[in-house]
């Protein structure tokens, strides 16, 4: 049963990840199957970005495994992870110039042979990963006269077109007012109710990750503190332990999940 | 209403204008190529007409057998023509080499001048020139693959200092190339000041001159700048995603490394051909490469086939102005390329921040 891991799935053993003499990941599990929302919470340097690049492979694994859809990531290759897995980073500096579609198109390059160029059936993808965001209208403008929340449409867009069957994100919602916070956060549950995309966020919204996500994994100091339904990660206990916080967490009835707030319980 | 009207329809106007522009450009820049092209034929000392120049030309390329004095015919065929030509295709080669440069590095003042790559294949290709090696079999030339060495030791070598903590500042990689170029014309002036005792070769080898070229120098150039400009060609596409964050790219499907390793081969190997034959020409990979991202925008597929051309004619002019500047002496071609390019290249160290490639 165990071998029988979907297509969408990530499956991450005893993973451990250094930048000299710091550690920032150490003997990290993680689990994702096809079609599931995975909250990575947890403070700034807790490790998130970093699972999330030695997932991809770029930054170096001092040890443990990373399967991708069954298969060791680093038996695959740029070109190969790139068709398994789309990556929306939290700083995406976009090259100045060019225009939203050209960016967004670019998610097709793992599909495209050598002197293959793309063609009419990219840009259509391309066109319809933006339309997804609402962000038709970008298409034909220029990236640097964009506002932030809508290069980070760009970026996500471009990850859509990849059409992967896993989704990582770090910080999609960053720059977005609530109105499109939301329209994200839904895109991404459709995604993975409709077309079995394994979505793994790292967030630091607690609340946000608490209501539209089906899982949470809260991680500090490089490990995991708590993993779970976000009524079991989301505790008072546990946060205080990974974010020195003491914050109020409500269970108002008939909400998916807890809500955070950050202020001094009496 | 009317006015927001109004302002719509200019935009679209002007939009549409600038869109004329961008499809036209190739052709006008072709059509500027010819145009310098032909000046340059018929341009110089011994004054023979545009009838007996193409008279000459016809009698040669068409096996015609027009009546035409035996020193016009050498002046235009063996003298004019190589040299125009050969300022053309270095040009075009510098230029499109520039391009892969700017790409690969994505700094918009990378050039082979300024990354020290022609002064690196320059002391390379000094070396084997005083060293008397057997370069030539034939109609063929070694001597770009020797500079090609030093090209490459150059753009590692500035690569490497210029980085810190996995980062490569533009204005750091710059001043890396400068510096070791500096250096690697050091060297050059005190080998062949030794070995020649010969200050005009030596000139000519620093400064870049088509004084004397023939069309054997075409045939030493052209087997290795063709393909490497068609490998660039091809690598249009990946050039654009390059122009993402590395990791970024890596994570839409490049093979970063790769693609960075064989595009920078390309463009040395290219760049050191051109040296090897003319000597050092500075700042026309960086000029000719921003004009046309001006009007075209910056896609390297568009980009490539007109920086080609207008990288020719710039060549091209200002191999005119060397030989006519201080007529009937002449001046290396890389003090006029200087002229213009330099200033260029200040105005660019100064508005990096705005201008947006």
């Amino acid at each position: 049963m165990a071998s029988m891991e979907p297509i969408g799935g990530l499956r991450v053993r005893g993973l451990r990840v250094s930048y000299g003499e710091r550690e920032v990941l150490r003997d990290l599990d993680l689990d994702l199957a096809a079609g599931e929302v995975v909250g990575l919470v947890g403070p700034n340097g807790g490790g998130k970005t970093t699972l999330l690049k030695a997932i991809t492979g770029s930054v170096a694994v001092q040890a443990g495994e990373v399967r991708i859809g069954g298969v060791d990531a680093t038996k695959l290759s740029a070109r190969e992870i790139a068709r398994r897995v789309a990556v929306v980073s939290q700083s995406s500096a976009l090259p100045v110039g060019y225009l939203a579609r050209e960016i967004v198109v670019m998610g097709r390059t793992a599909y495209l042979r050598f002197l293959e160029q793309e063609g009419p059936a990219d840009y259509r993808k391309a066109d319809a990963a933006l339309s997804s965001l609402g962000a038709e209208g970008l298409a034909y403008r220029r990236v640097e006269e964009m506002s932030g929340g809508e290069r980070q449409k760009v970026v996500l867009a471009r990850a859509l077109a990849q059409e992967t069957p896993l989704l990582l994100l770090d910080e999609p919602t960053a720059n977005l007012d609530i109105g499109h916070q939301m329209l994200i956060t839904g895109l991404l549950r459709s995604l993975s109710r409709e077309r079995g995309v394994g979505v793994l966020a790292a967030l630091h919204d607690l609340t946000l990750a608490s209501l539209y996500c089906d899982r949470l994994v809260l991680l500090a100091a490089g490990g995991v503190i708590a993993e779970g339904a976000a009524a079991d990660v989301l505790k008072r206990e546990n946060l205080r332990l990974a974010y020195g916080a003491d914050v109020v967490v409500l269970r108002p009835e008939g909400l998916p999940g807890p809500i955070v707030l950050p202020l001094e319980p009496d | 209403m009317a006015e927001a009207i109004r302002a719509t329809a200019v935009e679209a106007t002007s939009q549409s204008l600038a869109e004329r522009v961008r499809q036209a450009t190739p052709l006008i820049a072709l059509a500027g190529l010819l145009g310098c092209l032909l000046a340059g034929i018929l341009i110089g000392p011994a004054g023979i007409g545009p009838g007996d120049t193409m008279r000459v030309v016809v009698n040669h390329v068409a096996g015609a057998s027009f009546d035409v004095p035996g020193q016009t015919d050498a002046i235009v065929w063996e003298i004019r023509l190589p040299r125009v030509l050969l300022a053309g295709i270095v040009g075009a080669t510098l230029a499109y080499s520039g391009a892969a440069y700017q790409g690969v590095f994505r700094n918009p003042l990378a050039d082979p001048y300024l990354l020290g790559v022609a002064a690196g294949a320059g002391l390379a290709g000094a070396i084997a020139i005083v060293l008397d090696a057997p370069v030539t079999h034939g109609g063929f030339s070694l001597l770009p693959l020797i500079s090609f060495g030093g090209a490459m030791a150059a753009v590692l070598l500035a690569y490497n200092i210029a980085q810190a903590g996995g980062q490569t500042p533009n204005t750091t990689l710059i001043l890396a190339g400068v510096t070791l170029s500096s250096i690697a014309v050091a060297a050059i002036s005190y080998i062949l000041i030794t070995d020649q005792q010969n200050s005009t070769a030596v000139l000519s080898w620093l400064l870049g001159s088509f004084n004397g070229s023939g069309w054997r120098d075409l045939s030493y150039v052209l087997p290795y700048a063709l393909p490497a400009g068609i490998i660039v060609f091809l690598h249009g596409r990946m050039l654009n995603v390059l122009q993402l964050d590395e990791s970024e790219a890596s994570y839409v499907g490049l093979d970063v490394q790769r693609t960075k390793a064989v595009i920078l081969l390309a463009a040395s190997l290219a760049s050191a051909a051109a040296v090897s034959v003319v000597g050092i020409i500075g700042f026309v990979g960086l000029v000719s490469p921003h004009i046309v991202r001006l009007l075209l925008g910056p896609d390297y597929r568009r980009l490539l086939p007109v920086v080609v051309l207008v990288g020719a004619s710039f060549l091209v002019l200002a191999d005119i102005g060397a030989r006519s500047l201080v007529s009937p002496g002449e001046l290396p071609v890389s003090i006029v390329t200087s002229f213009v390019g330099a200033p260029f290249f200040l105005f660019l160290l100064r508005h990096q921040r705005r201008v947006y490639f």
